[in-house]
């Protein structure tokens, strides 16, 4: 454990803290890129719910901008304060960058406000609205990648950071891999959170208000639809990004994926597993609003059954030992997998059965759409279970990503800067497992808290006057 | 009423099978693969279960939907931080210099970015090159001035670096008899001089 009174030491401080500028940034720039494909959907198809959507959501991201300026902030402050030499290293070799930086944060603030101020004046002048919204995903992307190099030059910095020029600090072995796979996690987690705002809205929205409740329910639905969505493709990045990472030393990769910090992804595997099946329970439940939809359940047994057994073969581990030197107080053929099935613990077999799951997370899906094609929808109808599976999702979905940034970090091990600058702080420590999925749900919970708080009084407090 | 016959069936099959197969069969799960699919086979259960429930009412009041969504959320984020904790653990290395040896403090001040080494000598392929390279100055400390053993000359490098200065650089480095503790020098030279 680290020395000191507990949660209230440097280490903790700037975890949380940190954890919790990159939950809000998240929302703050991937909301806004299906936001503006909404609002373009409901110029297009003349639906006006497109639009309620895109401008319900878009508060909810005002609103939230200011708090992930303030982690950003705190971050900061956190940062030259009690780690003084990696802030003094960090801030004075990437310093043309951090001034670009401000200058595009300034830039996208103001886009982002005239955005969302103008959403009534222009709304006879859509295709300009839709342009600004536009330049401010530019905008955003372009921020979020600048501060992307800086994090990926923390694990992978180039031969002597002293005298690489910034461009060669920011073009580092991991940039590109980082970028793609916040890019789409950030999609999807912000899909998840419109998810999570409208079930909330759904759940306590008043008994007579039923054209309220056919709204979020939809909304809901679409949000959930885009967080899956973007979810499975999140692999592809994935892999991609850790490719990068063997590229660069291999012994990184050892680390992360055979050794000390392998169960971290057992558990992640735990997560995933559990948000396919989430997804696939919803779809489920969503049928049954759509009249003679119940005549699926037996295609959904089989689903769910194919589901299960992938997943179980996807997640049995190779073995139940905590690390490559570990000494086990078990005879190894209790620990390991036996020898005549050896195949289940490898990557074939785990390839081929996350194939089978999305596989049929897509037959779901189509079920779903041929229900729709034969059925009469009725929105608002849904059971309230649904509603449950939208918070379900979203908490793990938030709970993942605060519990996998740790992983990225302490994969630096006691380095600030890989192999360059040690981390030498009396806090400096490597949480195990437990003590890692500890802190991701305490920051899981505050980001929740804030959230809710956020919608309370955007769409609740609000709308009493 | 079939489905937690099921359940119980595959469970019991689980726990039953070793009894049959020997470890040579090669088939023969160990005792927590054995209690992972358990877990997977309750867990399954309860997904069938679910699939089959009645359908919830909408709620009545505000505050218990509220407290539902509360719920499911504390839920769902306890059963996992759970299984984190239960979940085989690594040991990690203590890192307070508490029970250090001399020559690990040593290496600790040497890449600690206040005191500096680092940014101007390399050790091992990682750190500056203002300086010499650093990787075998306890081998070459010896022979840099004729009468002045390893251990001496490293001792005034560090309180008087311009007493002599290696060829081809700058006479850049800071003294630091003034800027570190007596133990922190002698620490700092157990470790140079375990760089053979
Ligand atoms: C500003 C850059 C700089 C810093 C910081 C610095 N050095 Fe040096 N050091 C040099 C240079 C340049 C030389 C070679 C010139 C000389 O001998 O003065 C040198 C020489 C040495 C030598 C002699 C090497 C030889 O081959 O004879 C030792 C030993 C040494 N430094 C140790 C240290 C230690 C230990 C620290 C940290 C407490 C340190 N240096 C910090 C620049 C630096």
């Amino acid at each position: 454990m680290p020395p000191g009174i507990p949660l209230i030491n440097d280490r903790l401080i700037i975890w949380v803290v940190a954890e919790l500028h990159l939950l809000f940034a998240a929302f703050v720039l991937g909301a806004p890129i299906f936001i503006v494909i909404c609002e373009y959907l409901g110029l297009r198809t003349k639906d006006s719910r497109y639009e309620r959507l895109a401008q319900e959501t878009m508060k909810i991201v005002a609103i939230s901008y200011s708090l992930a300026a303030l982690f950003g902030a705190a971050m900061t402050f956190v940062l030259i304060g009690k780690y003084q030499a990696l802030a003094n290293f960090i801030f004075g070799r990437f310093y043309p960058l951090f001034g670009l930086y401000a200058l595009l944060l300034l830039v996208e603030s103001i886009l982002m406000y005239v955005y969302w101020y103008t959403w009534d004046a222009l709304a006879a002048r859509k295709r300009i609205h839709i342009s600004i919204g536009v330049a401010l995903n530019l905008v955003g992307t372009v921020v979020m990648i600048l501060m992307n190099g800086v994090g990926s030059f923390m694990l992978t910095p180039p031969p002597s950071p002293e005298q690489a020029s910034v461009w060669q600090l920011l073009n580092n072995a991991t940039w590109t891999g980082l970028n793609l796979h916040r890019f789409i996690a950030n999609i999807s987690f912000g899909g998840f959170m419109v998810a999570l705002f409208a079930a909330f809205m759904f759940l306590t929205s008043r008994k007579d208000k039923d054209e309220d409740r056919a709204f979020y329910d939809w909304m809901g639905y679409i949000g959930n639809f885009i967080g899956v969505a973007a979810l499975i493709l999140l692999p592809v990045a994935g892999y991609i990004y850790a490719k990068e990472i063997f590229a660069y030393n291999a012994t990184i990769s050892t680390l992360l994926m055979a050794d000390k910090l392998a169960w971290f992804f057992v558990i992640q595997g735990v997560l995933v597993v559990l948000l396919f099946l989430g997804a696939i329970y919803y779809m489920w439940l969503s049928i049954q609003r759509i009249r003679g939809g119940v005549r699926f359940r037996s295609y959904f047994r089989g689903v769910f059954l194919v589901a299960l057994v992938g997943l179980t073969v996807w997640l049995v581990p190779q073995n139940f030992l905590p690390s490559l030197t570990a000494e086990s107080t078990s005879p190894i053929e209790e620990v390991a997998i036996p020898e005549r099935v050896t195949f289940l613990g490898m990557m074939p077999a785990k390839g081929l059965a996350v194939s089978a799951v999305i596989l049929v997370t897509a037959f779901a899906y189509l079920l779903y759409r041929q229900a729709i094609a034969t059925g009469t929808m009725a929105w608002g109808k849904i059971d309230t279970k649904a509603q449950f599976a939208l918070i379900f999702l979203p908490s793990l979905a938030v709970f993942t990503m605060s519990f996998m940034g740790p992983i990225r970090e302490l994969a630096r091990g006691q380095w600030h800067i890989f192999q360059f600058m040690a981390d030498t702080t009396r806090e400096s420590f490597v949480p195990p497992l437990s003590y890692t999925a500890i802190m991701a749900g305490i920051t899981t919970l505050v980001f929740f808290l804030l959230m809710s708080a956020v919608f309370w009084l955007g769409f609740k407090v609000a709308h009493k006057g | 009423m079939r489905l937690p016959l099921i359940v119980v069936a595959v469970v019991a099959a689980v726990w039953l099978a070793p009894l049959f197969l020997s470890v040579e069969s090669g088939l023969r799960f160990g005792w927590p693969y054995q209690i992972f699919f358990t877990l997977v086979v309750l867990f399954g259960g309860f997904v069938f279960y679910m699939l089959r429930a009645k359908p919830t009412p909408p709620f009545k009041s505000t505050g218990k939907a509220f407290g539902s969504m509360v719920l499911v959320f504390l839920g769902s984020i306890g059963v996992i931080v759970l299984l984190a904790n239960v979940a085989p653990q690594f040991g990690f290395e203590e890192t307070s210099a508490g029970g250090a040896t001399a020559e690990e403090r040593g290496r600790a001040l040497f890449s600690n970015p206040n005191v500096g080494c680092f940014l101007c000598h390399t050790i091992a392929g990682s750190g500056g090159t203002r300086g010499p390279d650093l990787s075998h100055v306890a081998s070459v400390a010896g022979k840099r001035r004729p009468g002045v053993s390893a251990e001496d000359y490293l001792k005034e490098s560090l309180q008087d670096p311009a007493a002599f200065v290696v060829p081809t650089f700058d006479k850049i480095m800071p003294p630091f008899a003034q800027r570190l503790s007596s133990e922190e020098l002698a620490d700092l030279l157990t470790y140079l001089l375990s760089l053979k």
